[in-house]
C-alpha cells in the first residue's frame, strides 16, 4: 500500500515538473536587444534627409554670408533639439542601450560640425572638399543607426 | 518514448549553426563596405590637413565626427552578432521543444 502512495506521489511530482519546465519554456523565446520602433526608423530618417540636405546646400553655395554659421543658426537648434528628443525616447526603450548610444554619438558629431561651421567665422564658408567627408561620415551613422533597428524586425 | 539527449544535442547545434551561416554574409557584407568607405573618408581629411585646406582645430574636429561614426558602424555589428545569438538560442530552444513534446507524447511546450 505504502508503495502505491509512493508511487503515485512520485507520478503527480514529476508530472509538476515537465508542466512547470513547460511553462518556463513556452515563455522563454529569447530576446538579447530591444524591438523594432518605427517612430525612430521615421525619425532618424528625417534627420538623414535633413542633415545631408543641409550640406549639401552649403557645398553648392560656398558664398558668404548665405554660408555663415550665423544664416544657419536655426538648423542646428532645430536639428539637436530632433536628436534630443530621439535620444530620451531611445533611452527609455528596454535592452536598447546599443542604439541608445549611436544616437549619443550622432549628437556629438552635431555639436562638433557645428563648433567646425561657427570657427569659419563671418566671412568664410566650409569648401566642397571640407564637406565631402562631413556628409560621408554622417551617413555612415545614419546608415549604422537605421541598419541595426530595421535588422531588429525578427522574423523578416 | 525516452528523450536522445545526444541527437537533441547535435540538432541544437545544427540550428545554430544554420542560423550564424545565413546571417553572416550579410553582416559582413555590410562591415566591408563600411569600413571602405570609413577608410577613403580618413584618407580625405589627411590630404585636406596635409595640403593646408583646414586647420589643425577643424581636422581634430572632422576626426572626432569621423571617430563618432566608426563606433556607430561597431555598435551595429555588435548589435547584429547579438540578433544572431538570440535567433540561435530561439532556433536551439524550438529543437528542445519539439523533442520534449515528441517524447512525452503530446504538446507540453
Amino acid at each position: 500500500m505504502g508503495a502505491i502512495l509512493w508511487a503515485a506521489g512520485h507520478q503527480r511530482r514529476t508530472l509538476a515538473a515537465l508542466w512547470a519546465c513547460g511553462a518556463v519554456c513556452a515563455a522563454c523565446a529569447v530576446a538579447l536587444i530591444s524591438a523594432y520602433d518605427e517612430p525612430t526608423e521615421r525619425a532618424v530618417t528625417g534627420l538623414q534627409t535633413s542633415v545631408d540636405s543641409f550640406l549639401i546646400t552649403l557645398a553648392r553655395e560656398p558664398q558668404a554670408p548665405a554660408c555663415t554659421y550665423e544664416k544657419h543658426k536655426a538648423f542646428y537648434t532645430r536639428t539637436l533639439t530632433g536628436v534630443s528628443a530621439l535620444a530620451v525616447r531611445n533611452r527609455a526603450r528596454p535592452q536598447n542601450d546599443l542604439t541608445a548610444d549611436q544616437i549619443e554619438l550622432l549628437d556629438s558629431s552635431l555639436v562638433s560640425l557645428e563648433r567646425y561651421h561657427k570657427g569659419k567665422g563671418d566671412a568664410a564658408c566650409m569648401s566642397p572638399a571640407e564637406i565631402q567627408p562631413l556628409r560621408r561620415n554622417f551617413n555612415s551613422s545614419f546608415t549604422a543607426i537605421l541598419t541595426l533597428e530595421l535588422a531588429k524586425k525578427r522574423g523578416t | 518514448m525516452a528523450l536522445d539527449v545526444a541527437t537533441v544535442a547535435e540538432q541544437m547545434l545544427q540550428a545554430s549553426k544554420g542560423v550564424f551561416a545565413g546571417r553572416w554574409p550579410k553582416v559582413k557584407a555590410y562591415a566591408e563596405s563600411e569600413f571602405k568607405k570609413l577608410a577613403e573618408t580618413l584618407a580625405m581629411i589627411e590630404k585636406l590637413r596635409l595640403t593646408g585646406q583646414i586647420t589643425e582645430e577643424e581636422a581634430a574636429l572632422q576626426l572626432q565626427i569621423q571617430k563618432n561614426a566608426t563606433r556607430s558602424v561597431l555598435l551595429t555589428l555588435k548589435g547584429l552578432g547579438l540578433l544572431a545569438v538570440e535567433e540561435a538560442i530561439n532556433a536551439a530552444l524550438s529543437v528542445v521543444k519539439k523533442a520534449v513534446n515528441t517524447a512525452v507524447g503530446f504538446s507540453i511546450i
